[in-house]
Formats: C-alpha cells, structure tokens, sequence
C-alpha cells in the first residue's frame, strides 16, 4: 500500500518535471487539502489563502527540477508552501504599528475552562484568523513549524524581540477571542 | 491552562484540519499556469523543444569536429606536404638548369624526377631515402656542373687554337710578319737588324693592319673577323653554365609542435 502510494508519488514527481498538465492536475488534486491549511493558518481569510496556495503550487511545478528525491517530498513542498505564505506576508506588511510595548506581556495566559478542547477545527481556524497577520504568522512559526525567533526574525525581516512580542500577542489574543467564544 | 496548552489546543486543532477540493480551484490554477507559461515560455512542448536542441547539440558537435579534425588532418600528413617540398624543389631546380641542348643534365634531373615520385605515397622511411637519393642527385647535378663548367673552360681554350686553324691563310703572312717582327719593331736595335734578308715592301704593310701577340691572339682589323668567327663557333656549342640562374630553395618553415590534448590522447604525433 505505502509502496503503490510512493510509486504514484514518483510517477506524479516525473510528470511534473516533463510538464504534462495531467500529472500537475492530480499533484494539485492529492495535496490541495494539506496546502490550503497552511495557507489559511497564515492568512486572514480564504481568497489570500488561495492565491498563496495557487502561487505554491506553482512554485512546486517550476522548481520540481530541484527535488533531488532527498527527504520527504511533502516535506519538501510544505517549506516551500509555507516560504509562499511569508513572502506573502512581506509583501503586505503594513503592521509593525501595533507593537506597543515588547515587554509588556507576562506569561500568565491561562484558560481555567476544560470547554476549549471541545472546540471545532474550524472555530479554533476562526480564531486564529483573528489575529493580526504578524502575530499569527510567528505563532504558526513558532508553535506548528518549530522555528526559534532567530529564524522567524530572519525568515519575516524582523527582530528577534519583536518576534518574541508577536508570540506573545498572538497568545494573549487567542486565549481572549477563545475565552469569549466559550462565554458565549 | 497554560500558554503551552493553548498552543497544544491550537496546534492540534489546526493539523486535523483538511479543506476538500474542488475542480473551479483546479481551473483558477490552470489559468495561472498558462499565464506563467505565456510569461516565461517553460511550457513549450517537448517536441519542439526537443528539437531545437537536438539541432543545437547536432550543431555544436559539427562545429567541434570540423575544428578539431583540419588541424589534425594537417599535422598528421607530412608525407604529402614533404613530397610536395620535394616536387617543388625539383621542379625548380629542373626548369632553370634544362636547356634545350643540354643533354646529360635533362638526364640527370629526369632520372632525379623519377627517383622521387615513388616516394609519395611511402613511409618517412621511404622519405629519408629519397631524401638521400635527392642529395645524391643534386651531387650529381653539381658534378655536372663543375664538368660542364671546365668543358666550357676547355672549349674556350680549344676556342683559342682554333682561331689559328680558322685563320691558316692569313697565318703565313702574319708567321712571316711575326718573324719578320722580332727584326723590325725595334728599328733603332742594330741586333734586331737582320742585313742578310732583302727588304720587303708588304712586310711593312702587313705591320700597320695586324699586330701578332705572342700567345696566338690577334689584334687589329683582322681581330674583328677573327672573333666573329670564333664566336660564331663557341655559341654553337653549349650554353655557358654561368648565364643559367637557378632559383633559390623554398624556406621550408619548420615550427616546433606544441604537445597538446590531442598528444596526449594519442590522436596527434
């Protein structure tokens, strides 16, 4: 089973480095899901989602030359989909305003409600679309992908201090909005 | 609830999450595809691509061997190109020398020729020898030379008698005049004065018109017709060597071969 899926994989990988439309439709078809949650993890809403998710995908068709077969090949196209999203983000960076003050959070964010892990998928996606977008993509960073602020700061041009705000924010924030959420 | 279990909720919640697809998000990225393509032209099919550059790489390895093989069709035929020095040579040590008369060097340079031609299509061992046989013949040339140039020599001398033999009826009168000379070109000797022999009147006509040298050679009106007739006799004979001018040897160029890759490689020696 894991082998006819890999063999698939292969076969898709070699179609999409001769162009042929047919082995990029079904690519697209395989890991439309996997890629658009990225895309929405990132961004505010479903139409950026699409155009980073689009602009990925096209990203994956014309650098496929690249991929060697070294490691996973969704890993591979999850980097360069979630490296879409960022330049995304830089090139729509008007939010460096709402940094008040770097230290001004303390780490006593708590939800003294067991409701919250009864939250839908989608609710929590609600939420964390909320955010503000530099906030969000460094709690994705930070949180989903794993990255120290040192590469958050050098993958979004900031600083290291001001990646740690963003976490920061975007935890105050989350536990607010899912606070709220669960009052009402 | 810690901050750690807020991120665990998040994250969790966020990973499970799945977006089904649907085929208007497949056609919205095919328009993006196509556009791409319009735009950087990577999506040419791979026929015609294939095409342009099988003629490119055709192309580029006609150009390669068309470089590559003059050269080192050049330098590696130097049997031609030597022979061809020595047809040149031949030839043009041939053309001057031949006269129309001049039979033993035609001969010569005729058996040199046919010394030579076998030689085209043999091995540089073959060349060394006909090299020799070149030398040998060139030698010969030489000897032949030297032989017609001390025939001529001789026919000059030979000339010289003959002039004596040409001019046997005036050479009475002139071995008189001669003997008669020693008498009377000195008048004022009393020695020279030979009172036994009558005076004779012709004599002294014969004095004024001709002078006689001792070593055959005549001098005065007689001189003029003596010549003529002699000259008329060398030019008869063969042309004098020292008029003919043979042309000077080609400079054979010879450039040290520089060791390359295709040395290296065994393709050129």
């Amino acid at each position: 089973m894991i082998d006819s899926k890999q063999n698939k994989l292969d076969r898709l990988i070699a179609g999409c480095k001769d162009n042929d439309r047919k082995a990029q439709e079904e690519l697209y078809k395989l890991y439309f899901g996997l890629m658009m949650s990225i895309g929405m993890r990132y961004c505010g809403n479903w139409n950026d989602a699409m155009e980073v998710v689009n602009s990925g995908f096209l990203k994956i068709y014309t650098k496929i030359e690249s991929y060697q077969g070294k490691g996973s090949f969704e890993g591979w196209m999850r980097r360069t989909m979630v490296n879409t999203a960022l330049d995304f983000i830089k090139q729509n960076k008007n939010h460096e305003s709402d940094i008040d003050d770097v230290n001004a959070y303390e780490e006593n964010l708590f939800i003294d409600n067991d409701a919250v892990f009864e939250l839908d998928k989608e609710e929590i996606m609600k939420i964390v679309q909320q955010l503000p977008t530099m906030s969000r993509a460094v709690f994705m960073l930070n949180v989903i992908e794993g990255y120290k602020h040192k590469e958050i700061s050098e993958q979004l041009g900031i600083s290291e201090g001001t990646s740690h705000w963003h976490l920061q924010n975007a935890r105050k924030l989350l536990k607010e909005k899912i606070e709220n959420f669960l009052n009402t | 609830m810690s901050k750690n279990i807020i991120d665990h909720i998040v994250a969790d919640k966020l990973n499970g999450l799945d977006f089904s697809f649907k085929s208007e998000y497949w056609n919205k990225m095919q328009q993006e595809l196509d556009a791409n393509c319009a735009q950087t032209n990577t999506c040419a099919s791979n026929t015609i691509g294939g095409f342009i550059s099988g003629s490119l790489i055709t192309t580029f390895v006609a150009v390669i061997s068309i470089i590559v093989f003059f050269p080192w069709a050049m330098n590696n035929n130097p049997v031609d190109t030597q022979n061809e020095m020595y047809k040149d040579t031949a030839i043009e040590v041939v053309a001057p020398v031949i006269p129309a008369k001049n039979i033993n060097i035609a001969d010569n340079n005729t058996q040199e020729k046919t010394s030579i031609k076998p030689t085209e299509t043999k091995s540089t061992k073959a060349i060394i020898k006909s090299n020799k046989k070149h030398k040998k013949a060139k030698a010969k040339i030489r000897i032949v030379k030297t032989e017609k140039k001390e025939a001529v020599v001789k026919q000059t001398i030979a000339a010289e008698p003959i002039v004596e033999n040409n001019n046997q009826e005036t050479k009475p009168t002139i071995d008189s005049v001669a003997v008669d000379q020693k008498t009377t070109t000195d008048p004022f000797e009393k020695n020279n004065i030979d009172t036994t022999k009558p005076i004779q009147k012709d004599a002294a006509v014969l004095e004024t018109d001709s002078i006689f040298i001792p070593d055959g050679k005549i001098l005065g009106n007689d001189k003029e017709k003596v010549e003529k007739e002699t000259k008329v006799e060398v030019n008869s004979g063969p042309k004098p060597v020292k008029h003919v001018k043979t042309k000077s040897k080609p400079i054979k160029r010879v450039f040290k071969r520089r060791k390359g890759i295709l040395y290296k490689m065994g393709i050129r020696k």
